[in-house]
This record gives structure tokens, sequence and C-alpha cells, in this order.
């Protein structure tokens, strides 16, 4: 450790002598004390002399430089803790009255003790034996019956609030060689930690336990003032002498208490100075008799000491005082500055599963020089993420792009490229060892650049058919990803034809998906291009950006652009997607009225919010869109109402259940929802100040953004004379009613469905490509994967979410109840799912759904039981009942 | 203000005298929750977790080693205190969303949660509980400093 606990306790403190040696020492002092008992009776006068004349003198001074060393040799303590060595002790648990009165036993023990020395224990060696043998019956007894040292030296021993004020700042630290191991027995344990424990008594919020040990310290010099000053028994009477000690021990604590009721001192400030004047007060006077004792024993003149012991004892404790003040200063730090914060890491390590470092259900990812642990089956994207690095996020299902990455070390450890991914590993020109993160999931430990490897070979697979030569001159509608994924096919499979693609944007393709985040990220567009520099070149697609096409030509098989120029075609691609929709809303348009569709929407939302310094906002629109606009408005800082026009949110994805769990998942993040609720009418001059249901309710907001869908832009397609119905009418191979012109994407309509979802366009175009290759693919219609992302919580379904007539359920909602996981089966084959959160077994169910996999009985109990292992997973958490 | 800090016994029935507990409450399925919502890492002898001054709204679990805050004054370095294993850190910067008061650094190898404000938002949202009693024991935590600072303050 780099760093030095300023208040080890005695586990820390390094012990320098062995605990043998200190039970040696033990048997040495306990045989002195027996000595003095039987001596007391057998040879009382110099018995006296030495214990009253030169032991007691010597321990304050012990408990003043080197006070551990006492606790370790103390023969009371051996008595004390004779019977926990023996294994005889009950080890009862202090009772309450001795816990709180404990001290002031002691203290007043202390002082009854020291008061009768004058009248009795200075000269009757008789009294003294029974008075000595008495405490050790007493510390014996307390160590029989009660747990580590709370029977005697750690409460009610008469020499403790002596130890306690003396000891509060060791010169010489000696480890507690008694308590192995600790019990606990005692607040503010002095044999536990040494140099905290009395400064934390005096700091301690308890007036109750404060006070007693205050009143003792503030007494102590009064004490030691009046035993040497009043005369002893004999030229007073006992009452006398009783009456003149208390009196001084009263003007002690009446000097003390009125410093501490004046002065505007720290708690620890008068104590230190009251036990220096304790101590240096005691050998003041004590040094003399220290002198008369050594010379009555030993003989001769021994008055040479008394000015050496003087001066060395006023040293001491001015040093002493000083340190006992930075003892105080240095606690305050640390206790003020940081009080320790602790967790039960028992339970956060059984939730991180097993013990923190050897973790079996556990990967390690290795991101350049960040190690991330994740849960195995992890994706690499929620790995990054969890580790807060950079890494941008789409569609997370490996079909936009966004999140390319290279596995230097551990590829074979990562789940198999799935068909989505593998084709925009190819769309940006990415072969091994690059992954999309977003699919990639890791089963075992693997290092990851978050940079791809360009200079990979791709995956690219030759076209299985020879490119149709009369193609020559290929024109694409729309830079979306439709448009980009139909130009990239086409050149995959078509290598020399000519390739236009022509968008009304300023932006090369970006995630669209990924918008709603300019509303509340800093990083505004950047990381949300999804194509590598240089790629329409290297490609040989000729770009034709922020460019509108005025109108198209089927006879002469033309595109005649907004600025006069006009491409021939051989075949056409309309990808010009969709325009946000905007019901009939009586004053919109107002300022303050916005739509989500595109890039710019979203960076002038931004821009709005700002400039006006806007705190509210009304999302109309309970879809994906508009929940995505919602959290991020929520998390630009904005208080955030969503008017959702069913009774639900995300009717057509989502079951009852996980509708209502969204709703209230999104309402505990503090973003209002209202159902049932149409929006019709905007109120304000010039700028949006309400906005009114079609239900009657008013709600009061600066900003409306509009998220009711998407429009297929059919300006195009209807003025050539395309057969349109709710979108542009297309055949399996993606062909309109003419058979030169596509349609792919959000504008594409086959048999009778238009979805508006990125996967779908992605499919769509390349089936139109193959198609126009030369090739032959067809559009399969299912149900696609809905995925709500980017809101803290991710919602998945897929297929049916309702079982139909014969098919089963099986559901589990998760603790805390915003998280829900549903499968539909028939026959055992999974045909639809819902699940909010539980991304794992999202993708294992969903994985099941797409190949079609037979679930077998066993599974399908344990799935009905609560146990979702057959989808992977950790089965140490899941639910019990 | 108090010292129970310096006197954990490390017994399980110690009188009156246990640390306050962060998230005492919370059952292994909380804290599985909460794991989920972090970011587990490691950090290294000497790393500097946390900067002095960097805006970061997170919150650090040390789950094994040992971190401990540094201040830099005129160029010297001081050690404010040690957050062994079980310690929360980084709860101001997590709160009010200003810049780090002080810097964090490694003492030892070792391995930390990492809650960010969003990830906090997201766990309160699924589990109101769970995130209530967190706040609740930041906020008693926070309070028992502004009571020891006040005692210093008035004891000056």
């Amino acid at each position: 450790m780099s760093r030095t606990d300023p208040f080890p306790n005695y586990l820390a403190m390094p012990r320098t002598v062995s605990l043998r040696f200190w039970h040696i020492v033990r048997f040495v002092s306990l045989a002195v004390f027996l000595a003095v008992i039987v001596g007391g009776i057998v040879r009382p006068t110099d018995t006296l002399t030495f214990f009253w004349g030169i032991v007691i003198p010597i321990l304050p001074a012990v408990f003043l430089i080197a006070p551990g060393s006492w606790r370790n040799v103390c023969p009371l303590a051996a008595a004390n803790q004779a019977s926990r060595n023996l294994g005889v002790t009950s080890q009862v648990a202090a009772p309450k009255w001795l816990r709180e009165h404990g001290f002031s036993i002691a203290a007043t023990l202390f002082v009854g003790i020291a008061l009768t020395r004058k009248v009795l224990f200075n000269r009757n060696g008789v009294a003294l034996t029974v008075l000595l043998a008495a405490v050790l019956v007493g510390a014996a007894l307390g160590g029989r019956f009660l747990k580590g040292k709370s029977g005697w030296c750690s409460s009610i021993c008469p020499l403790l609030p002596v130890q306690r004020v003396y000891g509060q700042s060791p010169f010489v630290g000696v480890a507690n060689s008694h308590c192995q191991p600790c019990l606990g027995c005692t607040k503010n344990c002095y044999d536990f930690n040494p140099r905290v424990a009395y400064v934390a008594d005096m700091h301690d919020p308890d007036q109750g336990f404060r006070g007693p040990r205050r009143l003792f310290v503030g007494a102590f010099p009064g004490l030691v003032l009046g035993y040497f000053l009043v005369p002893d028994a004999g030229r007073l009477s006992d009452v006398q002498v009783y009456g003149r000690s208390l009196a001084w021990i009263a003007a002690g604590i009446a000097v003390f208490a009125v410093l501490d009721a004046f002065g505007r001192f720290s708690p620890n400030r008068l104590p230190p100075i009251f036990g220096a004047a304790a101590f240096s007060l005691f050998y003041w006077f004590g040094s003399r008799k220290v002198a008369k004792a050594l010379g009555s024993l030993l003989g001769g003149r021994w008055t040479g000491i008394v000015w050496p012991v003087r001066i060395a004892a006023f040293a001491l404790a001015a040093v002493w005082l000083v340190r006992s003040w930075l003892v105080e200063r240095r606690y305050v730090e640390e206790v003020a500055v940081a009080a320790p914060v602790r967790v039960d890491l028992g339970r956060a390590r059984t939730a991180l599963g097993g013990s923190a470092g050897a973790d079996d259900g556990a990967v390690e990812i290795e991101f350049e020089s960040k190690i991330v642990k994740v849960s195995s089956g992890t994706t690499l994207l929620e790995a990054a993420e969890s580790g807060e690095l950079r890494i941008e996020s789409g569609c997370r299902m490996g079909v936009c792009g966004a999140d390319p990455v290279a596995v230097t070390s551990g590829y074979e450890s990562l789940s198999p490229i799935r068909r989505e991914e593998a084709d925009t590993l190819e769309r940006l020109g990415l072969g091994f060892p690059n992954r999309m993160a977003c699919t990639a999931r890791a089963e075992g430990s693997c290092s990851v650049s978050l940079q791809p490897d360009r200079t990979s070979t791709p995956l690219s697979n030759t076209p299985s058919f020879e490119p149709d030569p009369s193609v020559r001159r290929v024109v694409i509608i729309g830079n979306g990803i439709a448009g980009v994924t139909a130009a990239d096919f086409v050149r995959r499979n078509h290598p020399d034809c000519e390739i236009e693609l022509v968008g009304r944007e300023s932006h090369e393709l970006y995630n669209r998906m990924g918008v709603a985040r300019l509303i509340h990220g800093r990083s505004a567009m950047q990381g949300l291009y999804l194509l590598p520099a240089g790629w329409y070149e290297r490609n040989r697609v000729t770009l034709w950006l922020n460019t509108r096409v005025a109108s198209i030509d089927r006879q002469g098989k033309t595109v005649r652009l907004g600025t006069g120029q006009e491409l021939g075609y051989d075949r056409l691609v309309l990808a010009t997607g969709g325009r946000a929709t905007v019901p009939e809303i009586e004053g919109f348009g107002a300022s303050g009225c916005f739509v989500l569709r595109d890039a710019d929407d979203a960076i002038r939302i931004r821009a709005y919010a700002q400039e006006h310094d806007e705190h509210r906002a009304v999302v109309a629109g309970g879809g994906l869109l508009g929940l995505e606009a919602a959290h991020a408005l929520h998390e630009f800082g904005m208080s955030v109402t969503v008017l959702e026009r069913s009774s639900r949110l995300l009717r057509n994805s989502l079951d009852a259940a996980a509708s209502e769990m969204l709703r209230s998942y999104f309402e505990a993040l503090g973003i209002v929802v209202v159902t049932d609720a149409e929006t019709v009418r905007v109120e304000g001059d010039g700028r949006v100040e309400a906005v009114v249901t079609a239900q009657g309710h008013r709600f009061e907001t600066e900003i409306l953004l509009v998220a009711a869908g998407v429009t297929p832009n059919l300006d195009l397609p209807r003025q050539c004379g395309l057969d349109v119905a709710r979108g542009v009418i297309v055949d399996s191979s993606m062909r309109s009613t003419d058979p030169s012109i596509f349609a792919v994407g959000d504008l594409a309509e086959f048999e009778g469905r238009l979805w508006g979802l990125w996967p779908v366009a992605v499919t769509q175009a390349q089936i139109a490509a193959v198609n126009i290759a030369g090739g032959s693919r067809t559009y399969e219609s299912g149900v696609p994967t809905m995925i709500l992302k980017g809101v803290g919580l991710d919602v998945v379904s897929f297929g049916r979410v309702e079982p139909a007539e014969g098919e089963i359920q099986l559901t589990d909602r998760g603790e805390g109840g915003h998280t829900y996981r549903k499968v539909v089966v028939t026959g055992g084959v999974i045909v639809g799912g819902v699940f909010l959160g539980f991304g794992e077994h999202a993708q294992a169910a969903q994985d099941a759904y797409d190949s079609g996999r037979q679930l077998d009985d066993d599974e399908i109990a344990r799935l009905a039981a609560g146990d979702w292992s057959p989808f992977g997973g950790r089965k140490d958490l899941a639910p019990t009942r | 203000m108090s010292g129970a800090g310096f006197f954990d016994y490390g017994t399980d029935d110690a009188p009156e005298v246990r640390a306050p507990m962060f998230l005492g409450d919370a059952s292994v399925e909380d804290w599985a929750l909460l794991v989920d919502h972090c970011e587990r890492r490691r950090f290294h002898r000497g790393e500097v977790v946390v900067h002095f001054g960097e805006v970061d709204r997170s919150l650090f679990i040390v789950i094994e080693g040992e971190l401990e805050t540094v201040a830099e004054r005129r160029g010297r370095t001081r050690r404010l205190s040690p957050a062994p294993a079980g310690s929360v850190v980084g709860e101001l910067g997590f709160l009010d969303g200003r810049p780090r008061s002080a810097s964090v650094v490694a003492a030892t190898d070792g391995e930390l949660l990492r809650l960010s404000i969003s990830s906090f938002e997201s766990l309160a949202a699924m589990n109101p509980r769970l995130g209530r009693s967190l706040l609740f024991d930041l906020g008693r935590i926070l309070a028992g400093r502004l009571r020891s600072l006040t005692e210093i303050v008035m004891s000056r």
C-alpha cells in the first residue's frame, strides 16, 4: 500500500514482539502482583513503600509513552483473560447498564481509591492486600462471565479512565496481544485502535457517552493537586480529607467547565491540556515521593532525581499535548472529509457471480487499454458501452453498420456471424477479423480494437450469376440505407455498370436510427456517418447530394434533376423513403412545432431549445420514434409529456402487459405518458404555448414534437404514373409496375404492407439489386423485429405477440416490474416473442424463431416454470418460485 | 461526528459501532440489477481513476483492492482518504454534475463498479424502490458529512 493509515487498528499494527514473549512477561507481572498481595500482610511497610512509592508512580509514564505495553502485561488483564485462554468463559455480551455506565463506575472507583489512599491504603498493608485481591477477583470474574475484555479491562477497571486520557497519542505503539480474535465487545475500543479511541470518545455524538469521560478529565488535575496538597489523615479528620480533596476536584471541574463553555474549542482541545496538567503535577509532587521511597527501600539519598524527573515529565507532557491535538486534527480530516461509506461486499460479490476476480460466469474483453468484465453472452457493444468507451450504436441488430470493430484475439470465442451482420460487414468492405459489435456476443475472453481493420479482405462472396450486360446505367434516387444498400449490392454483382445516386439531404449516409441522440448528445453528426471515407469513389458510385429529382420520363428512361441535368437509366431504383407524417393539427407550424425524421430535424430541435431556454416538451405519438424522441428530450433536461392516440404504447408490437410495463418505466423516468390523447390543436400566438387534445385536455408546453409515423414520398411515382396505393406497389422481386423501375424501403408496398423499418429496407434493397444485376431473388414478407433502443431498457418484439387458438404463451415478469419475457409457442416452435430487458434471452429466442428450432418438452416445461435457461444466461439469477 | 469507521471489528454482533451502510437493505437480486447497470472494470496500481476537474456524473463502488482520494495543492499531492474494498466514491459529482473536487488514484490493483447517472436513471425507473434507497443512502451520507462539517465550523 502506498499510503500509511494514520489510525491503524491492532490487526494492522506491526508486531515487533511475539505473542509468546507477552505471555511470559504477563506471568512475571502476575507473580509480582501476588507477591504484593502477600507482602501486604507479611511485610507491610516495605510493600506499601514499594507499591505506592515505586510501582504506581511509574504507571502514568508507561500509560503516556507506551500504553499498549501495559495493556499487554497488566496482571489484572491476565486474570481477566485467563478464562478465555482456558476456554471456560461464558462469553456473555455485557448487559446494557454495564455498557452505559461502565466508565462512570470505573472513574468512581478510581477517585474513591485515590482519596482513600490518604486515610487507609497508604498506611495499612492488610487493606492494600484486600484491595488488590478484590480487584484481582473482580477482573477474573468479569472475564469468566463476560465477553472479551468487556467484564473488566474495557469497562470498570479503575485505571481505565487514566489509561484512556494518557494513552490517547502513544509515543510507542504496541499491538494488543490479548484479543485473538477481536470479539467486538466494546465501543471505541482502546485495545482495537489506540490512536483514535480517545478522540473518538470526545467526538462521540452521544452526550451520555461523551459526558462522563469529559467530566473525568476535567476532574483529573484537581484530583492530583488535591492528593498532594491536602494534608494526610492524622492532621485532619477523615471527613476533612475527603471534603478538601473533593473541593480540589470540584475546582478542577469548574475550570474545565468554564473554559469549555466560553472557549470555542474543538471537542478534544481541552482534554489533553487537562491530561498534560495532571501528568506534570503528578511528577512535580510525585518525584519527591519516589525519591523518598527509593531512599527508604535502597538506602542513600535520591533527591537528585527530583528535578530531572520534573523536567522530563514536563517536556514529555508538552510534546504529548501537541501530538494529541494533531491527532484530533487528523481525525477530523479523516472523519469529516470522507466518512467511510461501506457496502455489503458479500451481496455485491454474489451478484457479481462468485468472488470478484475469480469469476467463472464472466469474460474479460480488452479494449485497447481498458479491460471490461462482463457476463458471458454480452455483446461487444454492450461491453464497450458499459466501459464508457466511445462507440456508436444504431440498430443494435447488425444491419446499420454503425459499430464495426476489429477482434485482435479471441475471434473464435465470439458468437457466429449471422447473415445481416455478414451483409453489413460486406457493405463496409470489412472481413476477418472485423465484427459488428452489436451482434458479436462474447462467449469467452477476447481483445477488441474499436477501429476496424481496413486492411482485411472482405468476406465477399462472388456472385453466382453473370451480370446482365444490357444493364449499363443504374440510377438510384435516395441516399438513405435503402439507396446505399441498393448501390452497394448492384456494384458487388455488376462490376461494370454506371451507378448514379441522388440524395435530397446534404449528408452522406448516416444512421437515421440514431438521430434522436442528436437532441441530447454533444457530438452532433460526428459518429453518425456510417460509411468509411471514400466509399462512394471506391465503389464507383456517382453521388449527387442536396439534389432533388424533378421528374421521371419512363418513355425516354431519363431522370431530370432539379438542377436541370438529365440522367439516363436502364434500371431505376426508387428509395426516397418517407417523410414525417403530420396529422391534422390546427395551428401546427407555429414556432416550436417540430417533426423528427432527418438529422437536420434533430439539430433544429436542439438549437431551438437552447435558443429559447425551453423546459417543456410534448411529444405527440407513442410509437418507436416518439418514445425515443421523448427519452432524448428528457435526457436533454426537459420535462416531457407523451400523448398517445390509442389506448397504449407500441400497440402493434407489444402485448398489453409489456405495453403497460413500458409505460410505467417511462413514467418512473419522469416522463408523463397520456394515452387516448389525440393532439388536435396548438395554442399560442406565433409560438407554441399549449396543445389541446380531442378529448379536451390542455397541456402547456413550449415545444411540440410530432412523431406520428412516416408518409411515403409518392410524388415522383405518381408523377410518372406507377401504380400507387399507400406506397409504390411492388412484386416479390421489388419491381414496380414498370419492369425497369424498382422500389425499396419505406415507400415500397408489398402485399399491402409498408413497414417503415430499417432492416426491411436493407433486405428489399439487396433483393432489388440482385434482380437488377441479372440474378434472381424474391422477397418473403414476415413480421420484422421491432427494437426500441436508447431508452435504457431494451424492448424487442418479433412474430406474433398474442397467441392464436391452440398456441401457448410462456411469460415471466422480472423483479421490479419493468422487465418481462414472453414467447408464443405452437407445436414446440416459437412464433413470436416480447422482451423488456433480458437482452440475451431475446437474442436467443429470436434466433430460435428465425431458424424454426424445435423446443423439446423439457425445455418448454422449464420455461413454463420460469427457468429460462433454454435461452442461455445465468441460471443462478433465475427467479425462484 | 462519528468515528465508528475506525472500529470496524469485523464481527457480526459488534454493538452499535457499524459504519453507515450504503444499500444495506439491498438483496442479492437488487445487487444483480445494480451490477447490470454498472460498468465493471479493473484498475491498476497508480492508475488515475477520477481526474480532478473532469465532469463525469458517475458513482464508484470499490469491489476489490483500494483506491484513495488525493488532492493537489501547490504542486504537492496530499492523500485525503483511503477507499478500501466496499467503499463508495465520487458521490458529489454523481449528484451535482459539477467538476470532480479531487482525483482518485488506485493504491493497489483491484476492481470497481461504475454507475453513470443515465444508468442510474434507468435503474431507478426499473426498480424505483432501489433507486429511492440508493438516493436516500447518498443523502444520509452527505447529511452526515454536513453535520460533521457544521460541528467543525461551530467548534472553531
